[in-house]
This record gives C-alpha cells, sequence and structure tokens, in this order.
C-alpha cells in the first residue's frame, strides 16, 4: 500500500513517520516520485512573484500622527473639528428627536430593507471608516466610554452569532437581520466615536486658548 | 524561502524609530513594505484589503517597537502580526460573506501580479487563489514562509494534526488543478484524506 499524502509531505520535509512507510517509499518509484514533485512544487511557490504594494507611507505617517497628541497633522485636524463643534452640536440638538444621528462623512442609512451583499458592503465601509478616527483621547468622557464599550460589546455577540449562522443551510432572513442589526449598530458606533473626536479637539484647542 | 528572512533592518533604525524619527519610520516601512503586501497578498488575495491590512501592520509596527524584544528578527517580528493580522480577517464574518464580484475581480487581478519579479506559476497561481482561505493559507505558511504544524496549530487555535491534513488536502487539491487527468493515477489518490 502506498504512503499517504500526509506522510509524503512529512518525509518531503525530513519531518519523522512511521518506519513502515519509510521501508514502502525507499522501494516505491511511485512514492519516490511524489516526493519530487512535492519538492518541486514547493520551490516554485517560493519562486511566485512578490506584488509591489502602492505606496502606502502617507497613509501610515497620517494615521500614526493621528495617534499621537504632537503630531502636527492632527493638531491641524483638532482645529479643523473644533470649527465645526457648534454646527454640530445645533445639528444634534435639532434633530434628536426624529431622526438618527447623521454619519457627516460616509454612511446612509441603517439599512434595514437593503440586500445581505448590501448590508456586507455598508458593515465593511463602517469597519474602514471607523479605523480612519484618531485613537480614542487619553481622557476619556465616561458617558462616552459606557456607550462605547456597550456597542462594542453588541456587535461582538452579532459577530459570533454570525459566525454560528454562517452555514449555508442557516436561516437567510436570520442572517440579514443580524447584518442588519450590525450595521446600525456600527452605525451608531461611529456617531459616537465621532462625536467624541470631535469633542476631544474642541477641548485641546479650548485649552490652548487658555495657556 | 520567505523573503522576510532577507531583510535586515539595522538597530540604530529601531532605536531612531523608536524616539519617533519620522525618517527611521519610513525606512523601516521602505524595508518591509513589499514583503508584507506580499504576504497579505498571497493570504487575503484582495488587494483592497491586503493594502487596509498592511497599513494596520505597520501602525502596530510602529506604534509598539518597544515590545519588540530583540529575540529573533525584526522582519520575523513583523511577519508574525502581518499573518496575525490576515488570519483574523480571513477569520472575520464579513469576509465570510465577501461579495462574489469582490471575489472574482481580486482573483483576476491576481491572475497579473503588479510585480517586477520574474513571469512564472501562472497555472500555479490560479491553482493556488481556487483553495479555500484555510487551505492557502496553511500551503503558504508552511511550505513558503517555513511555519512549523505546530505554529500554524496555535495560530488556528487547533491541533497539529489538523495542520497536517488540511496542508495534505490542499496539496491533493493543487494536483488536480495543476495535472492533467489520466489513467496512471497518482499513488496516494486511493488513500487521499
Amino acid at each position: 500500500m502506498h504512503a499517504r499524502l500526509e506522510e509524503l509531505i512529512s518525509l518531503r520535509d525530513r519531518q519523522p513517520v512511521d518506519a513502515a512507510s519509510v521501508s514502502h517509499v525507499a522501494t516505491c518509484p511511485q512514492c519516490a516520485a511524489e516526493i519530487r514533485r512535492l519538492t518541486a512544487l514547493r520551490s516554485e511557490l517560493a519562486q511566485l512573484p512578490s506584488f509591489a504594494p502602492p505606496d502606502l507611507w502617507p497613509l501610515i505617517e497620517v494615521r500614526l500622527g493621528a495617534g499621537s497628541s504632537s503630531a502636527p497633522r492632527w493638531r491641524w485636524a483638532q482645529l479643523t473639528a473644533a470649527g465645526s463643534i457648534v454646527a454640530l452640536i445645533l445639528a444634534l440638538a435639532s434633530s434628536l428627536p426624529q431622526v438618527p444621528v447623521a454619519d457627516p462623512v460616509v454612511i446612509q442609512g441603517t439599512g434595514g430593507q437593503a440586500p445581505l451583499e448590501t448590508l456586507v458592503a455598508r458593515s465593511q465601509r463602517l469597519e474602514s471608516t471607523l479605523r480612519q478616527l484618531p485613537q480614542r483621547p487619553a481622557v476619556e468622557v465616561a458617558a462616552d466610554s459606557v456607550a462605547i464599550d456597550a456597542l462594542q460589546s453588541r456587535i461582538q455577540r452579532l459577530d459570533v452569532e454570525l459566525a454560528s449562522n454562517g452555514a449555508e443551510e442557516s436561516d437567510p432572513d436570520r442572517v440579514q437581520d443580524l447584518w442588519s442589526q450590525r450595521v446600525s449598530l456600527l452605525n451608531s458606533l461611529f456617531g459616537v466615536r465621532y462625536a467624541e473626536a470631535v469633542h476631544a479637539g474642541y477641548r485641546a484647542t479650548r485649552e490652548e486658548g487658555t495657556l | 524561502m520567505s523573503t522576510f528572512l532577507e531583510v535586515q533592518v539595522p538597530t540604530e533604525w529601531l532605536r531612531r524609530a523608536r524616539s519617533g524619527d519620522a525618517s527611521a519610520q519610513r525606512s523601516i516601512y521602505a524595508a518591509l513594505g513589499r514583503p508584507v503586501y506580499s504576504l497579505l497578498r498571497r493570504l487575503v488575495l484582495r488587494p483592497a484589503v491586503a493594502e487596509e491590512l498592511a497599513q494596520e501592520v505597520f501602525l502596530e509596527v510602529l506604534r509598539n517597537l518597544g515590545a519588540y524584544s530583540g529575540a529573533g528578527s525584526f522582519a520575523g517580528w513583523v511577519r508574525s502580526i502581518a499573518v496575525s493580522k490576515a488570519l483574523m480577517h480571513l477569520r472575520s464574518p464579513w469576509h465570510a460573506r465577501l461579495l462574489p464580484e469582490d471575489a472574482q475581480g481580486a482573483i483576476a487581478d491576481l491572475a497579473a501580479p503588479q510585480s517586477d519579479g520574474p513571469e512564472c506559476g501562472s497555472d500555479l497561481e490560479r491553482a493556488l487563489n481556487a483553495l479555500p482561505d484555510l487551505a492557502r493559507s496553511i500551503v503558504w505558511l508552511h511550505d513558503v514562509e517555513g511555519y512549523t504544524h505546530a505554529e500554524i496549530a496555535r495560530l488556528h487555535d487547533r491541533t497539529v494534526s489538523f495542520s497536517k491534513s488540511q496542508l495534505a488536502r490542499a496539496h491533493a487539491a493543487l494536483r488536480d488543478a495543476l495535472e492533467p487527468k489520466t489513467g496512471d493515477q497518482p499513488c496516494t489518490l486511493a488513500s487521499r484524506n
């Protein structure tokens, strides 16, 4: 009986296998040829060309700066954010009872009736947008922290449920509902995080002005 | 062999980068940008995702340079972060629901990699890209990056046997994709996992 592929790979990699397999391969031209093929394939894989990345450094530099309180680019962003804080507060105060917090950057609506693919795409965009936000301020507002923690916990619970509903035989309506909830929660999380970032910029600017 | 092993990052760069020297940070990115991005492309396929993850990798690396103990190569430390990010992405529920057109675009794009390297292995690339995420990641990490089965098992929170069997299954699929069907069956076909 020929050696199993798993055993042949182990032999190729000079890993231990049982003595019977070693004895068989030593006298079996087919198995020996298979090991040679596996060895050649490993070399071909290693020789596949690499990919030239786009120049990501400008983006990385900006995001690095956003995480550092002394970075000039983030300081500039703080000043810009401070300029818009009054308008944001006024907008929130006038619209809170009637409509959800409008996302000032990218997201429209929560997608309750949207197709699954659209919900997934919205979720991806929201995740990406959240990652673009600066790191949370060193001095946190308690209410913001509680809200953010609660939203993140709910998203994590949804992710667990989505992972367990990932099989094809799962209920499509339930999966769609879960993704809809996820988009809604991410939307809310973005709103809180954005407001927190703007407020942090406003605080920093105000403190600078009093120095 | 992993291209990471060829990258040498001077300790002087690390010292300066730790103190916030932007030119040293950029030098680290310049040295490791290509291996990181290439590894991510092999694992996640989609260029846009690889770009986003590459940013995440370098942000984590540059913000946590103090966590690099100096044991082992710096490039190897960076690679471990890149692998972790890629596997986290592959496990995420939104990746499992990847839009079909996005996936097709990624695979089509991979057929012509943006590379100044030798033109080779297009059939192999197609076969590799057609593997399921888990299988592809195990093949790449084991056969190219040199990860042991024990290391792969830890990354996936599974057993060594799982890693070995998945690698064998992946190689069986690659063989099927790369070799024309003939009457002369390979010796391991009957005992394939």
